[in-house]
């Protein structure tokens, strides 16, 4: 403790920095899980393509942003070597973006921080139609359908990225003007600041539409489409509504990311990285609540960052590289949440409505006594799971 | 001034309110539901 | 001697893998309800299993083959008994399962990669980008593999069919996959059969990812890679059709390859990359115009008005 509170004379290092670099994971990879929760969790559409929304926000700052902060530095009157064909977009570009672009962005604050929130608003814009042309084939299908399109649409969005070097610099990469060139002190604790406010913008935004009527709406076409369906709601319509929603926020994430490694190329947004493991956390924290998206999102962040930092002395005992620990602890970590926590850590709450008297259904002998039916699911579950002798439902 | 620890307590602030935040609101409605269910006695 | 073009002798080969590949895939899906997402994985194990004997051991590939569809076999029960088991009897449903099956890709992958990284220490052998071509014999200038791959592929079309019709197990197979609940009042034992099944699907992929690398670059990833292919071929057939999937492994594998060489005499060499794109594009056509693939499509043109007639016309003749 002593060496944060000496903070306030010193500079971001050691401990702290570890700090600020779990901040940062956490915030960028809270706001991809909570709008998979949104997805997943509240509407019942497995996105399983989620890395294709946060790809989204990336290329937007690969491939506008950097066009448009070019054209402005040059009509500033910088000199910048060209960039209009691809061969010299790619070619040029890191002199370009590391020492002229930099530099001139150092001295313009107001500057930085427009183009900033320019590209927060085209990710938005850009992510909503992305999450538009997934939801195209994706909303009629259902459930492992509707799994196997979004992956290859995901897998496609990289194909794209590689290969067309206009927008990412095919396998090479772009480098990312540094909007906080301004900034005297270190980058990374004011990325960590803004990503986080972004996440607690979006958190408060997901928070208010999953307690309106909107959100008993989702969860309803997730329990039972058909129903929802013939009652006279486009069913289809709302999927598409949450699909696209879902993704542009989703891309805001993926503008954090792109400023934070200040460098776009398509390997960076594999599909583990952020498909597989946005779905642990939140599968492990519980889907369909926000709070078990956080728990999850913390916890699973701690243990990779704790990875990374201890990677020296985890190699004494592994014999192979840290990588393939990862993704190791990932697929038995899926396996072992699935098995023995499915409602994950912090499992949904029953719905309170007000007016329905709990206790008179459980008299009559509906079965929504949430208490009595979770103690008797369990039960069922565990003789089920030890073998099929007791067939006897004694409730 | 020192913008870097200013903003490093910044981010410890924001990181915070969420949990503390969700954790209010979560505790709130447990409470009001299981108040509504004593009252159903 | 009868002269082949290479671009044929390419998609015969790749074809016959992955029709091999896509009728593994279908029979899981027919008796786990679910898409399999680590079968690419095993035939990446498959893979491996013949590295091992070829490169570490010096055997001739082709003895590997029964090998590895036994070690393949063996993986999937395992993993059939350890994971997928006890989802079900947890009662998991679809999404879970399939997720699961995402898990074990993952793992799977990780622990070839483990594997070919302990290999290369231990025996000093390097696994991640390899070829077997040079273990192969030749046949009339051919590589061996290029009528190995096509016949394999007839013979396991030829004897998974008269296992599914003429046997009783294959019949039971068959029962469970339609509907287990009526398929256990009868007898059968539901467990058993499904890890028969099981077996038989690992044991295929394997087969296949053993002929992999006598033609193809193989990486711990290979599989995983052309899982697309595998899904995209075996939803062109019909899902749950097997004979589909035949007609689906082979569509796929000459659409990828037919396409992307005819695009790139017309456009240039550079269309070779965009090459995966073709098995998805595939993949996301049929789900948006006729989920149950070409079963689809066969069974609206037997229900249509043109379709009756051509069907009358023929029974008519035979009598």
């Amino acid at each position: 403790m002593i060496d944060i509170i000496g903070l306030l004379v010193g500079e971001i290092s050691g401990t702290s920095r570890l700090i600020v670099d779990i901040a940062i994971y956490f915030g960028l990879f809270v706001i991809v899980a909570m709008a998979l929760n949104f997805q997943y969790g509240n509407a019942g559409v497995p996105n399983m393509g989620c890395a294709v929304q946060v790809i989204a926000g990336g290329f937007t700052v690969s491939a506008i942003t950097t066009r448009v902060t070019f054209m402005i530095v040059k009509a500033a009157g910088v000199e910048l070597l060209p960039f209009a064909s691809d061969f010299d977009w790619v070619y040029n570009n890191q002199y370009n973006v590391s020492v002229l672009t930099n530099s001139f962005l150092e001295t313009h604050m107001l500057l930085g921080i427009s183009l900033l929130l320019f590209s927060l608003g085209v990710a938005l814009v850009m992510g909503a139609a992305i999450g538009y042309i997934i939801s195209l084939p994706a909303i009629r299908l259902r459930s492992t359908y509707l799994m196997i399109t979004l992956i290859t649409m995901a897998d496609a969005s990289q194909i794209f990225g590689r290969n067309i070097p206009a927008i990412t610099g095919g396998t090479l990469g772009i480098f990312v003007p540094n909007v906080f060139a301004w900034y005297p002190g270190d980058r990374g604790v004011l990325l960590a600041v803004v990503t986080l406010f972004i996440g607690l913008i979006a958190f408060f935004i997901f928070k208010t539409m999953l307690n309106s009527p909107y959100g008993r709406l989702m969860r309803a076409i997730r329990e039972n489409d058909v129903t929802v369906g013939s009652v006279g709601k486009n069913v289809v319509g709302i999927r598409r509504n949450i699909l696209i929603f879902a993704s542009g926020i989703t891309a805001l994430s993926g503008v954090m990311v792109a400023f934070y490694y200040s460098y776009v190329v398509d390997n960076a947004f594999m599909r583990a990285d952020w498909t597989y493991w946005p779905w642990l956390m939140l599968i492990l924290g519980g889907p369909g609540n926000n709070a078990g998206t956080f728990l999850g999102c913390a916890l699973i962040i701690a243990l990779r960052r704790g990875i990374i930092v201890y990677k020296w002395y985890l190699e004494r005992f592994l014999f192979f590289p840290i990588a393939y620990a990862e993704s190791l602890i990932l697929g038995i970590l899926l396996i072992l949440v699935i098995i023995f926590r499915p409602r994950g850590l912090i499992p949904e709450k029953l719905l309170y409505i007000p007016g329905i008297n709990y206790r008179k259904m459980v008299k009559e002998g509906t079965a929504i006594d949430w208490r009595e039916a979770k103690k008797a699911e369990q039960k069922t579950n565990r003789s089920k799971f030890w073998g099929k002798k007791e067939r006897s439902e004694s409730e | 001034m020192n913008w870097d620890s200013i903003l490093f307590w910044v981010m410890i602030v924001l990181w915070v309110t969420m949990p503390a935040f969700i954790a209010y609101e979560e505790i709130k409605e447990r409470r009001a539901l299981s108040e509504t269910l004593k009252e159903e006695e | 001697m009868v002269v082949i073009p290479p671009l044929w002798v390419n998609m015969i080969t790749y074809s016959s893998l992955i029709t091999i590949l896509s009728i593994g895939f279908t029979l899981t899906y027919l008796t786990a309800k679910i898409p399999n997402f680590a079968h690419g994985t095993y035939a990446g194990v498959g893979i491996y299993v013949v590295w091992t004997l070829s490169k570490i051991y010096g055997f001739s590939p082709y003895l590997g083959f029964p090998l590895s569809f036994i070690i393949g076999g063996i993986v999937s029960v395992i993993i059939y008994v350890l994971v997928i088991r006890v989802i079900t009897r947890l009662g998991g449903g679809a999404v879970v399962l399939t997720i699961s099956t995402l898990a074990i890709q993952i793992l799977l992958t990780a622990m070839l990669s483990i594997y070919v990284y302990w290999a290369r220490g231990v025996h000093g052998t390097y696994g991640m980008g390899f070829m077997l071509k040079e273990y192969d014999f030749k046949i009339g200038g051919y590589s061996g593999i290029f009528p190995m791959s096509f016949l394999i592929c007839v013979v396991v079309v030829i004897l998974l069919h008269i296992l599914l019709t003429r046997t009783r197990t294959g019949v039971a197979m068959r029962a469970t996959a339609e509907d287990p609940e009526l398929a256990s009042i009868l007898g059968i034992n539901i467990d058993t059969i499904q890890k028969i099944s099981w077996f038989l699907t690992g044991g295929l992929a394997c087969l296949a990812g053993a002929m992999y690398p006598l033609w193809f670059q193989s990486y711990p990833n290979s599989g995983g890679a052309i899982m697309v292919s595998i899904m995209a071929g075996s939803l062109l057939g019909g899902f749950n059709n097997i004979y589909g999937a035949i007609i689906g492994g082979f569509g796929v594998g000459f659409s990828e390859i037919v396409v992307t060489a005819w695009l790139q005499k017309v456009i240039g060499p550079g269309v070779g990359r965009w090459r995966p794109l073709v098995p998805m594009v595939i993949l996301v056509a049929v789900l948006l115009f006729e989920p149950r693939g070409l079963t689809g499509v066969y069974e609206r043109f037997k229900a249509s008005k043109i379709g009756e007639k051509a069907f009358a016309m023929l029974r008519r003749k035979e009598e």
